[in-house]
């Protein structure tokens, strides 16, 4: 089950006043390849992982995030709330404060709303360690394309932290599907 | 006839390893950063560390 | 909203551990024999404990089973995300 704890993994941070970068964060917030694809995806994946190290990692690092998802979230949040409707519309945002105030709200940096369609679980669990391995590349370079589109050395910060897990979680699912691979060959010839 | 310049042969992967697999390397946990150092650097392994340099955005872009 | 200084400084040093304790975490997952990683690991969720205890009883509670207290402070400001972590100015 989950608990939440009272705290950010990461004490995120914006220098504010770039609303642009608010809208292109919603990029992680709901987009394809978000911190909410990524929770989703690998806690979808559990129940057919046949060795407990990759049953442990899937629940671990989606857990983590779901923190990273509040992570993105609390960026947003601390970007527009004391912006007016008025910048909000000129900064492109119109939309999202039409429809959901200073909401936040699962959607792409287009708008777009989250869906499942972003994520796979085939029951396999070769394949969906691939899976979850192309993920993480995907995170990885659309933090390195939201770092270069700010100066907001919080926001860059903090985005940089973010890209960083990606690569130790892409270490991890890759040894998890060396554990299932060497798992699987030797159940073959058992 | 030299011509792609590629360094990667299949014997450089030893005798265990498959076609049509992938394989990245285990990781083999040594020094670890200090806590706030790991934070702030976003691991705590500094083999794992891959700091992303970023282009100052100018007017010209 | 800004929170005391003292009370940043302690749960930065909060983060900042159990940071680490997500790295090992994750790290025994997959090499769950790795004995000097389980060492690192229980010496700072000791730490780690150690600390949380001291902050939830000068600033309140950081789950909602630790919640009450004289009174029931788990639903105290500020949140997470409202919190000024102050990086800025390092």
């Amino acid at each position: 089950m989950w608990i939440y704890e009272k705290k950010l993994q990461y004490p995120a941070w914006v220098e504010g006043g770039d609303l642009n970068i608010a809208k292109l964060l919603f990029a992680q917030y709901g987009g394809p390849d978000s911190e909410l694809s990524a929770g989703i995806r690998y806690l979808t994946q559990r129940t057919t992982m046949p060795i407990p190290q990759a049953k442990a990692i899937l629940t671990d690092i989606g857990t983590e995030e779901l923190a990273h998802w509040e992570i993105i979230g609390t960026l947003i949040h601390k970007i527009i709330e004391k912006a007016t409707p008025k910048q909000l519309e000129e900064a492109g945002i119109g939309p999202h404060y039409i429809q959901h105030g200073k909401d936040l709200y699962p959607h792409d940096a287009a708008g777009v709303p989250w869906t499942a369609a972003y994520i796979q679980a085939l029951g396999d669990p070769i394949t969906n360690l691939h899976e979850d391995m192309a993920a993480e590349q995907k995170a990885r370079t659309t933090y390195e394309h939201l770092i270069q589109s700010t100066n907001d050395k919080g926001v860059i910060e903090t985005l940089s932290f973010l890209r960083q897990r990606e690569v130790v979680h892409f270490q991890r699912f890759g040894e998890a599907l060396r554990l299932v691979q060497e798992y699987l060959d030797r159940k073959m010839y058992y | 006839m030299k011509k792609y310049n590629m360094h990667v042969s299949p014997q450089m992967m030893g005798p265990g390893f498959k076609l049509a697999r992938a394989y990245v390397p285990f990781q083999v946990m040594d020094k670890i950063y200090e806590p706030w150092k790991g934070l702030m650097r976003g691991t705590i392994f500094p083999e794992l560390y891959d700091p992303y340099p970023k282009k100052k955005r100018s007017e010209e872009d | 909203m800004k929170i005391s200084k003292d009370r940043l400084e302690l749960l930065k040093e909060i983060m900042a551990l159990d940071f680490s304790l997500i790295e090992l975490n994750l790290y025994l997952d997959t090499h769950p024999e790795d004995e000097k990683a389980l060492m690192v690991f229980k010496q700072y969720s000791c730490k780690s404990r150690e600390l949380k205890e001291k902050y939830e009883n000068q600033f309140g509670p950081l789950t909602a089973s630790n919640g009450a207290n004289r009174e029931w402070k788990w639903i105290e400001d500020p949140w997470p995300w409202e919190i000024d972590y102050e990086m800025g100015g390092r």
